[in-house]
Formats: structure tokens, C-alpha cells, sequence
């Protein structure tokens, strides 16, 4: 498995692959995947580890491609409207869950998890993006977790944060800065 | 631990720091360990799995081939028509209805259209007026004659029309009442008006006599407006006024001449059945004694 640095953009073109997607072209299709797939799972694991985020993603997508034909935007746009799909398919899942509990951690993972995690402890350079985004969301409330993967994982602005969410963006910037102070907090002292 | 006064990024930094564009060693002073964090969970992703993704996107174009096409106006728009049409059809309704009844009512609408309307009101119990176009010409006798430049002039109805043939004479009143003069002209070429509806007033002359169809036979069928009070009405002779006469003992055992006549065969006769003028208040029977009562 290959990365990237950044999630590939999709850019100037993405106009043509928009309209060539929205006519069905495989080809647009999975360039406009390519461009966001790893994002959001990434999003999702962080948001819910127990979920099986590649079902979720597969979900979202199915619903991004049957309504594709009716969007009308630019790139940003279109992310904004994949993570939206995305929470709303993740609240989806947590109501599924919360309706049947399921165990998903055996006694044996428990016994190898002693003590938990120390983030202090943690060198973050040994931490891969992945895990970095689930200690964000560990360590951080729901509200302020949510602005900052979306930030950071997702890619959004303020103002779609704010517009995803539901919130003013004055809000948004309100729950991200108490974020980082919250973060420098349990972080500790400079590397 | 030293004490780190932590330094509080402004909004600037922050959204700098959230859109991974600060590294570790730019950081302020206490959130290195954030910046390198937010930078990790920023970067780094890896390539979708081949399989995977080639079975995601497989099922998005087929999603996708399978979704209608994005035609909203057009798909709306067929729906737009029918409200529309519904609601055209409606008020373009109401309208000619109430256009059309109004004018009916009033007698606006050609002659033609105007009888067969009032024809078919007439059925339901409205009272509306006939058309003014009137049968005149050949035989009808002008009221006034052609003079130059100046057209005949006709009855404006059957009633005008009547009552001025009699009174140029009797036969010329017989004669009118043979034709159609002053009648409605229907669209189907028959009288509309009922001919009572618009029949002149009662000859003078025969208002003064006793009516000579008084007393005519009408098997049975009595009318009271032809003959009023006439025994022919009520064979049996019970509970009518002019009829009181036979009430009593005549009217249980049928003793009275009159009564038990007409009861007999059923049928009304003026001859067989004297009106009160044929029989005088002196002639009435009375309870004590009837005259023919026991013979």
C-alpha cells in the first residue's frame, strides 16, 4: 500500500470529471473516489473505531453516485457533500449499534491493553495518520472532535464545517481553538 | 516539570495549525506536540485498496446508470399542466356557466338556443323566458301592414296575436287559432311555448253564457275547474262540498237519485248531473225529509 502526502485533489479538471461522472463514466467515477476514499475513512475510524468504516464508506459513496447527477458545485463543494453523507450514514450506524450491542473486543485484545494509553508516554512521531486521528478523538469531546477531523482529516474550511454542522462559524472557530488548547493540555510539554 | 507559560495561538494560527500549514518547528510555544499530531492525522493517506475500490465504483456507475435523469423541470412540468389544465378547465366552466345562465335567465341568448334553454328549464320548474323571435309571415295577418320603406309589423305573441283577430271577427279569430302566428320559433320547428302559457283571455262573449263544454263527457275524468261541484266528480256522492247534498242517510244507502245514477255507470254528465243552478237551495234535501228518499 502506497501514500500520499495529501489526499490527491482533484483540481482543475474537476469540472470535466464531474460532468463525465455524472454520466456514468468509470473513468470520473473512480477519480473522484480515489480523491476522497482515503479521507474518509480515515474520518470514520477515527470517528468510531468499532464501526466497519469500509461498509460505511461504501454506503456513502452509493448514495453520493445515486444523487451525482443532481449536484451542482465545485470540488469543495462535492467533499463537503461527501462527509455530510458520511455523518449522516455514521449516525445511521451508532443508532444500529446502540440498538444492538454488540462486543467487538474479545477478552484476549483486553488482557494486551494494560494500562491503557498514555499519550504522554506515546511518541508521535510512531503514531501513523490513522492513529493519530483516533487519538484525536480520544482525547478530545465529541463537538470539539468533530470540528477538528473534519478540519484536519476532512479538509474543510470553517465555513463548511459550519455549514455541515449546523453551527455559526464563529462557533466552529470557538470549538477548535478550545480544541488545541485542550490538545497542547493533555500533549505535555514540547518535543 | 518546568513551568511553560503556554502561549495562546490567535485564530490565524489555529486555523494554520488545522489546516496542517504549521509544522512542529514552527509552532508556539507548547503546541508542538499538538502541530505534530494534527499534521500525522492530516497526511499520510493511502491508496484505496484495488479491490475494493473497483467494486465501490463499479456499483457507483451502475447507481449512477440506473438513476433517473436529472430532468427536474421536466419531470415537474407535466404535473404543472394538469393542475393548470384542471384549473383552466374549472374557471373557463364556472364561467360559461354562470355566463350562459345569467343570460338565459334574462333572455339574452339567440332565439333559437333561448327556447330550447327555456324548453328545458320548464322541465326542472324554472320559468324562463322564450326566445322573441315569433312566427309571422304568410298566414299571420300583420298587425300593421307594409308601408313604404316601412316593414309589417306582427303580434309580439301568440296572446297579442289572438286577441287581434278577434277583434276583427269571429272567424278570423277561428282561423288565427289554426296557425302558429306569434308562437315561439324553436330551432326544431315546433311551438315551444305551451299554447296555456300564453293563450289569450277567455272570450267575453262565451264568459257570459254557461260554458258550453260544462257537462261534456269526460269518461269519468271530472274535472273540477271545468264543472265545479259536479256531482261527476264524486260518483259516490261523499265528502266534497257541492257534494253535501248527498250526505245523510242518502249518501250510506245511495237513496238519492243523483248519487246513485252516477255512481251506477261511473261517467259524468252534465245532462245527468245538474249543476246547483239546476237545483235550486229550495230543492235541497233536507235530513227530515229527502225528495225521492224511500222511493
Amino acid at each position: 500500500m502506497t501514500s500520499t502526502p495529501n489526499a490527491q485533489r482533484v483540481g482543475e479538471g474537476f469540472d470535466d470529471v464531474m460532468a463525465a461522472a455524472q454520466t456514468g463514466a468509470e473513468w470520473a467515477v473512480a477519480v473522484l473516489y480515489r480523491s476522497l476514499q482515503p479521507r474518509l475513512l480515515r474520518f470514520l475510524r477515527a470517528q468510531a473505531p468499532a464501526l466497519d468504516a469500509e461498509d460505511v464508506a461504501a454506503q456513502t459513496w452509493l448514495e453520493i453516485a445515486r444523487g451525482l447527477a443532481y449536484f451542482r458545485g465545485d470540488e469543495d463543494g462535492f467533499q463537503a457533500l461527501v462527509f455530510t453523507v458520511a455523518r449522516r450514514r455514521l449516525a445511521d450506524h451508532r443508532r444500529a449499534v446502540r440498538r444492538r450491542p454488540v462486543d467487538l473486543v474479545g477478552d484476549d485484545n483486553l488482557a494486551g491493553m494494560a494500562g491503557g494509553r498514555d499519550p504522554e508516554a506515546e511518541t508521535l512521531a510512531r503514531l501513523s495518520g490513522e492513529e493519530a486521528a483516533q487519538l484525536l478523538s480520544e482525547l478530545l469531546p465529541p463537538d470539539q472532535a468533530d470540528v477538528v477531523l473534519l478540519r484536519v482529516v476532512a479538509g474543510l474550511s470553517v465555513d463548511q464545517v459550519a455549514s455541515l454542522l449546523g453551527r455559526k462559524p464563529g462557533t466552529v472557530r470557538v470549538l477548535q481553538h478550545r480544541a488545541l488548547r485542550r490538545l497542547a493540555r493533555q500533549l505535555g510539554d514540547d518535543l | 516539570m518546568p513551568f511553560h507559560r503556554r502561549h495562546r495561538p490567535d485564530p490565524s494560527t489555529a486555523d494554520r495549525l488545522l489546516a496542517g500549514r504549521v509544522g512542529a518547528d514552527d509552532a508556539p510555544p507548547g503546541y508542538r506536540r499538538v502541530a505534530a499530531l494534527l499534521d500525522e492525522a492530516g497526511s499520510g493517506f493511502p491508496e484505496p485498496a484495488g479491490s475494493a475500490a473497483a467494486k465501490t465504483v463499479g456499483a457507483m456507475v451502475t447507481a449512477i446508470s440506473g438513476a433517473p435523469a436529472p430532468e427536474i423541470a421536466s419531470r415537474r412540468s407535466p404535473m404543472l399542466k394538469k393542475v393548470l389544465a384542471a384549473k383552466t378547465i374549472a374557471v373557463v366552466s364556472v364561467l360559461a356557466l354562470t355566463a350562459s345562465g345569467a343570460a338565459a335567465a334574462t333572455g339574452n341568448l339567440p332565439d333559437s338556443v333561448q327556447d330550447q334553454v327555456a324548453k328545458a328549464a320548464k322541465h326542472v320548474g324554472l320559468n324562463l323566458p322564450h326566445g322573441t323571435e315569433r312566427v309571422t309571415g304568410a298566414p299571420c295577418v300583420p298587425a300593421t301592414p307594409a308601408t313604404d320603406g316601412q316593414p309589417a309589423t306582427y303580434a309580439k305573441n301568440r296572446g297579442q296575436y289572438l286577441k287581434q283577430q278577434r277583434d276583427v271577427s269571429a272567424e278570423a279569430f277561428e282561423e288565427a287559432k289554426k296557425t302558429r302566428c306569434g308562437m315561439p320559433v324553436n330551432s326544431d320547428g315546433t311551438p315551444g311555448a305551451d299554447e296555456a302559457d300564453e293563450a289569450p283571455e277567455a272570450p267575453e262573449a262565451p264568459k257570459d253564457k254557461k260554458p258550453k263544454d260544462h257537462g261534456q263527457p269526460n269518461g269519468g275524468q271530472g274535472n273540477a275547474d271545468e264543472a265545479p261541484g259536479a256531482p261527476a266528480d264524486n260518483p259516490a256522492g261523499v265528502d266534497t262540498p257541492a257534494g253535501s247534498i248527498d250526505t245523510g242517510s242518502t249518501a250510506s244507502d245511495g237513496a238519492n237519485s243523483t248519487g246513485a245514477e252516477n255512481a251506477g255507470d261511473g261517467s259524468g254528465n252534465a245532462e245527468d248531473h245538474p249543476t246547483p243552478e239546476d237545483h235550486p237551495p229550495a230543492d235541497l234535501p233536507t235530513p227530515d225529509g229527502l225528495p225521492g228518499a224511500g222511493s
